[in-house]
């Protein structure tokens, strides 16, 4: 495996991560669970729960759906294309 | 779809038992009680109404696996019908029924599995599915003859000990006044046929069978259609009994066939039901795993997904085919909602139906002169009634059962129209967004160090905050950049004679 193809790798699983992280934290913002508080913790206000769950879970899919991009490209894609 | 060469020594008694061996899975052992409670002692029309229906719908498989003996089943006859968005959207609901029946099948042996251990539903859901997942990819055998006669003969028995129980203690009664026989009235039978259709359509795994019989085009039809009869008249039995040997107005904490069984039979009946709808969840996982991986691999293969997960050279393509549905069963099979499942199962089958009718009626009218060895009677009616009567009960779904399915519908629309884009045009806007969310992460960043902005972040945390944008942001300008180079591809000309 190449240099390119080991950064690509990375970068598609940090970017994979960084969308389910955003989905979970998305998630235990608009659910709050008593146990974790997220709310109280970051001081934020009801009226802004919405947006920022919108936000975060629409980038946190995005995020996952290019990482996965990124690693087939550069790991699974054909290395072969027909003109 | 690439014609794939197929051995034919399928005949008429094992196109039956084909049938047969789709249709009795685990959806009539857990699905038989809420239907119970939708239509009460009238849940026996109610079954029988199913089995008219799904006959009527059949009769469309019948016409078209008769006439287009190739693999794909429902996909293929939509794919010739209509082409385009019909025909994923046909394979795209087909799969999602299949899972809903893979969830169902794991909720539903975790039910039976407590009557011997008391363990945590959930987990045994997740374990089942985790374990056929791998069982799928390295390939099973064939059910057997065994299995279906085992059924049979189960079932036969609980009508044959339970009748003798009905005329010794006299529980006809329930049938004997139309309130007690209807207690929720029409809109309670209409919602338990909705509810009870997957019971019934596993019938059709045949068709799937189809270019393997000897004879499709006389044996295809009379398989299915003695199936149907067989099962109607077998579950119309069995709910007989029960409804005429179980109060309904109880809580069991036990599956309700067990209960019965137990009831009629004593202690080895609750124990030979146990074992049945243990065997009946196995075998449905079986079929609907092999099933659902089928299907994903012919969407693939017709680009509607990577590539990699139509090859069967691939491993990873292999676990793909099978992961991406058992991650959804699983999700699914967790929350325990037996009832909630059951709906989406039945939603799906019956879009599937919708369709493959609407199939029917549009290759009827557009190809006249093609061969029919099987001709659904009652043309047209038969298929505009499958088409009306198959709406007219998803009105009778639950509506959350209904928004899942529309979502899943909104999916599919996604996902065909990002493949009308293509994926290197995909990869490129993908990137695009990429750097520009990376932009507008570092600006936000730049304006809240600033101070203009003020961001909901804890005064101690400022600086890791900081931090971590910044991380973020240049892993998204990397993806970016990523995605829109791409890898250096060997090009072969279409005039090269290797590739012509």
């Amino acid at each position: 495996m190449g240099a390119k193809n080991a950064l690509a790798s990375l970068v598609g699983l940090l970017q994979i991560f960084i969308g389910v992280s955003a989905i979970v934290f998305a998630y235990l913002l608009h659910y709050n669970p008593s146990y974790l508080e997220v709310r109280t913790l970051l001081g934020l206000r009801e009226e802004y729960v919405a947006f920022f769950f919108l936000v975060l879970g629409v980038i946190g899919f995005f995020s996952i759906i290019s990482g996965i991009l990124v690693i087939y490209e550069w790991s699974f894609a054909r290395k072969v294309s027909y003109e | 779809m690439s014609e794939i060469e197929i051995k034919r020594g399928i005949g008429l008694s094992y196109g039956i038992i084909l049938a047969l061996n789709g249709a009795f899975g685990i959806e009539f052992f857990v699905l038989l009680e809420h239907s119970t409670f939708l239509a009460g002692p009238a849940v026996v029309l109610s079954l029988f109404l199913c089995g008219v229906i799904t006959m009527i719908t059949l009769f469309s498989y019948c016409e078209l696996g008769a006439s287009i003996s190739r693999v794909g089943g429902e996909y293929t006859f939509a794919k010739v019908a209509f082409g385009g968005f019909t025909s994923f959207l046909t394979g795209w609901m087909r799969w999602l029924s299949s899972v809903a029946t893979i969830a169902l099948a794991a909720a539903g042996f975790a039910q039976f599995f407590a009557y011997f251990f008391p363990a945590n539903a959930s987990l045994v859901s997740i374990l089942l599915v985790v374990i056929f997942t791998f069982v799928s990819v390295r390939g099973t055998k064939e059910i057997d003859i065994i299995t279906v006669m085992t059924f049979i003969l189960v079932f036969a028995l609980l009508v044959a000990l339970g009748l003798q129980k009905v005329l010794e203690t006299g529980g006809l009664q329930n049938f004997m006044s139309l309130q007690s026989f209807m207690p929720k009235g029409i809109p309670g039978v209409l919602a338990s046929i909705m509810y009870s259709f997957s019971m019934f359509v596993g019938a059709r795994a045949v068709v799937a069978g189809s270019p393997q019989m000897r004879d499709p085009k006389r044996d295809l039809p009379r398989a299915i259609l003695s199936s149907i009869a067989i099962i109607t008249v077998l579950y119309c039995s069995v709910a007989f009994i029960v409804v005429s040997t179980t109060p309904l107005d109880q809580n069991l904490t036990q599956p309700l066939l067990t209960y019965v069984a137990e009831n009629i039979m004593g202690p080895f009946g609750g124990l030979l039901m146990t074992i049945a709808g243990l065997s009946a969840a196995l075998m449905s996982l079986t079929t609907t795993m092999m099933v659902q991986r089928s299907i994903i691999r012919g969407l693939s293969r017709d680009g509607y997904f990577p590539g990699v997960i139509a090859s069967s050279e691939s491993k990873v393509g292999r676990y793909l085919s099978v992961g991406i549905g058992s991650i959804i069963a699983i999700l699914l099979s967790v929350t325990g909602l037996i009832v909630f499942i059951g709906y989406i199962a039945s939603f799906a089958s019956l879009m599937v139906f919708a369709l493959v009718n609407l199939s029917l009626i549009k290759i009827r009218r557009d190809r006249p002169r093609m061969d029919r060895p099987f001709k659904a009677p009652l043309y047209p009616y038969t298929p505009m009634a499958g088409v009306v009567l198959t709406i007219l009960l998803l009105l009778f779904i639950e509506r959350s059962a209904l928004l899942l399915g529309l979502e899943f519908i909104i999916i599919a629309i996604i996902i065909y129209h990002l493949k009308m884009v293509g994926y290197h045009r995909l990869r490129l806007a993908v990137g695009g967004v990429n750097l520009g969310i990376s932009g507008i992460t570092a600006l936000i960043t730049y304006m809240f160090r600033e101070g203009t902005i003020s961001l909901p972040v804890p005064e101690n945390f400022k600086e890791e905050a900081l931090i971590l944008v910044i991380v973020v942001s240049l892993i998204f300008l990397m993806a970016g950049i990523l995605n829109i180079i791409s890898r250096k591809r060997k090009e072969v000309q279409l005039g090269d004679a290797s590739f012509t």
